[in-house]
């Protein structure tokens, strides 16, 4: 038995040719080409990653307490 | 929302589409950003607005600012420019958009759930179905409602637009003319600008996979016939598919949708803010000032007692532009438009290093800035400034590029002419942007033995044109001060009248002390305390300091050196010069590029310090948007129309009670002497009285109380406006009330014993020299208001006389944004 097509969802468009227009517009303008995918990077060592995250850390903490002390 | 505000914002698109409408058509003919509507979009709307700038100041100059004049100028150009968006947006001719010539591609444009329905290059593609016409694919089982029979199909897209939607030059509004005349070129296969090599036929069967990005040019339209595909040749693909190597994947969507959330957060709240009338000192002392004067007199005239009269005053002739089409909250909203532009020019100027989704992230990062979102509330320059270093520094950049071609360079050497031009138009601090251009031309010149020539002409095309476009403000100021440049480089052009000691060389700047390697900590105190480089409300947030350090353990670009390279010139430079935070917002798009590649560099961390990392960058953003909003809270009530803007003002504006007493009461010629800068909303002339004691010293001519009522009479003022600090900043409010009570026990004391408070009043002339100067220091720093109170002890010393020709009209208390409360006296003279 072939089973019964199934009609898809119609696609709802926009309620204008125009409107339509300027949001892929706007979509062309906000967004480039794709990229390829790069290959997976190397990890970093795990050493420069705990201390740049302490120093992010240390630095936004730094910047709050200075900001709410005054 | 109510009716004045929604009038204000609707003003303000107003103005931007009249400066669209302008500056499409200088922007069109620049073929350089023919495949970047982006760019085109932007750099429309800035050369537009500089071209009103120049015709407003050319108005001006012939005596012809009248509102109506004005009105229906814009008008018209608003009419125009809409006109042009609608008619290009309906009446665009197929061929000019890609997908017109093709069938639904695989990416974009193809039937949902029915793969092969469209495919880019398959040969049934080549022209659009008519109307009514059934689909190859399943048409009897379709019904004919669905208007993707009608024409192609654009299927909602994730992450990037279908190739076929970037038309060449983007928006079709102005599209090529060999795109709009289907008997021309295009008939015959190929575009007049088009070599045949550029172009290669587009295989029969479908194409395999997605065409690597810097091979090919997805918005070139296939010519008639067997659908094409244009190749660029090596070095002439646009400039934001010349990427180094893709780097890094897309940015993370959770990534994405937390960053625009927040910038779109600040920015939403820096609107609710901008709609309430402006009470910003700088902007009601001249930013918004000077145009309201020039307005009511329809010229732009020389104010002898208001030092900023010969500045360059491009933004102000915007603001002016907003005043005549509806009032200050318009001129204010302009400001805030401009803070969008500027985010937008740190986009474009991204691209050069980083991929275009990273991109808008880095444009979003800039707007995420304390300082950014805060002048966006207020209708002052720094930000159009800094939205034209940007672009400046961008087209700069362009030019200089290896890969460019001749007809390119130039393009990109006048684009960054305008911007330069626009810039030198707003403020003096464009000087700072100058060597970091003129860096980076000699890197080029270097390495370029071929091209020196050309950038030669390049570097002399810019200056051109930028002089041609700001070299009014210069003359204007020549003619009238002596000094092209006032208050400025005095040795060099000595001016007729005396400068405010503000710009000359007073306190030690507070970066670097000490000098070596403490100068590495400046970066440190700029971010940790703001307060002592113009004050907290410009601030850079901790964003910069916290991640651009990481930095050190990534890879970067050669882009990204140079970017950061010049950021350090404009740094060392800022530091020697104007240690201001306010005048280091032109560095941000520099050091965003830097934020976001850390950002993509971050994925190589181990989970948890990355997650730590992340976290506090994130709570690093949120802190302008949570300020923003806390601020924003004052401000909503009279956005949406809850709360008038005059209860507003009475509430918040400490000038606008004696404001709106003297505009009630007072003739129009009336002339008040005030000791508050503030004077935007007095109808009358008003005077500062710290510039008036610096141009006449009339304090010292004041042998007697008697005298202070003559000499003014004499120089036509008529009424005083007296401001005494009661409290001053910081005080608990006990303090306060306390300093408040004995205030006035002295005010009583000194009332007994006039003759001693003359003596008083009348103190040494050293004494009052370094009063003046450091009024004049202070009202110009930033650092809190202060007053002189020089005005106040003579008065005061009048007034006790038995005749003092004086009469005090109204008085009353008023707790200033900076905590201290102050007597406001409106004084009238006899």
């Amino acid at each position: 038995m072939i089973a019964p097509i199934r009609m898809p969802d119609p696609w709802a468009p926009e309620k204008t040719r125009l409107w339509r227009k300027a949001r892929r517009i706007v979509a062309a303008m906000l967004l480039g080409p794709p990229t390829p995918t790069p290959a997976e990077p190397p990890p970093l060592a795990a050493w420069k990653a705990w201390l740049f995250a302490a120093w992010v850390l240390g630095t936004v903490s730094a910047y709050v307490w200075a900001m709410l002390a005054k | 929302m109510n009716w004045q505000t929604g009038q204000s914002i609707f003003a303000v698109c107003m103005m931007m589409m009249a400066a669209w409408a302008v500056g499409c058509p200088v922007v069109r003919r620049v073929r350089v950003l023919d495949n970047d509507p982006a760019g085109r979009a932007l750099w429309a709307l800035v050369v537009g607005g500089i071209l009103w700038g120049l015709g407003l100041a050319g108005l001006g100059l012939l005596g012809l600012l009248y509102v109506p004049l004005v009105g229906g100028l814009t008008w018209a150009a608003f009419l125009v420019g809409f006109y042009q968006l609608v008619r290009g947006l309906e009446a665009s001719p197929p061929s000019s958009w890609p997908g017109k010539h093709l069938l639904p591609t695989a990416g974009a444009s193809s039937v949902r759930g029915r793969p092969g329905a469209g495919s880019e290059c398959s040969a049934q593609a080549t022209s659009p179905l008519p109307a009514g016409t059934a689909s190859p694919i399943a048409s009897e089982a379709i019904p004919a409602k669905y208007p993707f029979f009608e024409e192609e199909v654009p299927a909602p897209y994730e992450h990037a637009p279908p190739p076929d939607l970037v038309a060449p030059g983007g928006l079709p509004v102005w599209a090529p003319e060999w795109t709009q005349t289907p008997a021309g070129p295009l008939e015959s296969g190929l575009p007049p600008d088009a070599e045949a090599d550029d172009w290669e036929l587009l295989p029969e069967e479908p194409a395999p996979a997605a065409p690597a990005p810097n091979a090919v040019r997805p918005a070139a339209i296939a010519p008639a016939g067997r659908p094409r595909r244009r190749v660029d040749p090596p070095g002439h693909a646009p400039f934001w598919q010349k990427q180094p190597a893709a780097l890094w994947p897309t940015p993370p969507d959770w990534l994405a949708y937390l960053v625009f959330s927040l910038a779109a957060g600040g920015v939403l709240a820096a609107l609710a803010a901008a709609l309430a009338p402006p009470t910003a000192g700088d902007a009601l002392c001249y930013h918004l000032e000077l145009p309201k004067r020039f307005l009511q007199s329809h010229r732009l005239d020389y104010l002898p007692y208001d030092d900023a009269c010969t500045y360059p005053l491009l933004a102000e002739m915007w603001f002016l532009w907003a005043l005549a089409l509806d009032g200050e909250v318009a001129a204010q909203l302009v400001h805030w438009q401009w803070g969008l532009l500027f985010a937008w020019a740190a986009v474009q100027l991204a691209q050069m290093v980083v991929d275009r989704r990273w991109a808008w992230l880095a444009g979003a990062v800039v707007l995420l800035t304390p300082g950014v979102l805060n002048e966006m509330t207020a209708p002052l320059n720094d930000v159009a400034l800094a939205a034209m270093t940007t672009l400046s520094l961008t087209a700069w950049a362009q030019a200089c590029q290896n890969s460019v071609g001749a007809g390119e360079r130039k393009e990109w050497f006048l684009l960054a002419g305008l911007a330069l031009g626009g810039a030198a138009s707003i403020k003096y601090t464009v000087l700072l942007i100058a060597p970091c251009l003129a860096a980076l031309w000699a890197l080029r010149y270097g390495q370029l033995p071929d091209c020196r020539r050309m950038l030669l002409h390049g570097a002399v095309l810019t200056g051109l044109v930028a002089l041609s476009v700001s070299g009014v403000w210069y003359l204007r100021a020549a003619w009238h001060r002596g000094n092209p440049v006032y208050p400025l480089a005095q040795a060099i052009w000595p001016s007729r009248i005396p400068p405010p000691k503000a710009h000359q060389p007073a306190d030690p700047s507070p970066v670097g002390q000490g000098r070596g390697l403490a100068g590495l900590a400046d970066p440190w105190s700029v971010t940790m305390q703001p307060e002592l480089f113009g004050g907290r409300s410009f601030q850079l947030g901790a964003v910069w300091l916290a991640v651009l350090p990481g930095l050190f353990w990534t890879q970067t670009s050669h882009r990204l050196k140079w970017l950061l390279g010049l950021a350090g010139i404009y740094f060392l430079l800022w530091a020697m010069v104007r240690p201001n935070v306010r005048f280091l917002l032109p560095i941000l798009p520099m050091l965003a590029p830097g934020v976001i590649w850390v950002w993509a560099e971050m994925r190589r961390m181990p989970g948890w310090p990355r997650t730590a990392a992340a976290a506090a960058v994130g709570g690093c953003l949120l802190v302008p948007v949570a300020w923003m909003g806390l601020r924003m809270r004052d401000y909503l009530p009279v956005a949406l129309g809850l709360e008038s803007r005059q209860e507003f003002l009475y509430r918040r504006e400490p000038s606008y009670p004696a404001a709106a007493l003297a505009n009630l009461l007072l003739p129009p010629d009336a002339k008040i002497l005030s000791q508050d800068y503030r004077s935007f909303y007095f109808d009358p002339v008003v005077v500062r009285e710290s510039v008036y004691r610096r141009l006449t010293r009339y304090d010292q001519k004041v042998q007697h109380p008697a005298d202070l009522v003559r000499l003014l009479r004499l120089d036509g003022f008529t009424h005083l406006l007296l401001v005494e600090e009661i409290a001053p900043a910081g005080l608990p409010k006990k303090e306060s009330a306390r300093a408040d009570r004995e205030t006035l026990s002295d005010r009583g004391n000194r009332e007994e014993s006039s003759d001693r408070d003359v003596r008083e009043n009348l103190v040494g002339q050293d004494i009052r020299e370094n009063v003046s100067a450091r009024a004049d220091r202070e009202e110009f720093s930033d650092r809190g208001i202060r007053f002189d109170p020089t005005l106040s002890r003579l008065a005061e010393a009048a007034l006790a006389l038995p005749d003092p020709g004086l009469q005090e009209l109204s008085q009353y208390r008023f707790t200033d944004a900076d905590g201290s409360v102050r007597r406001y006296r409106l004084i009238a003279i006899h």
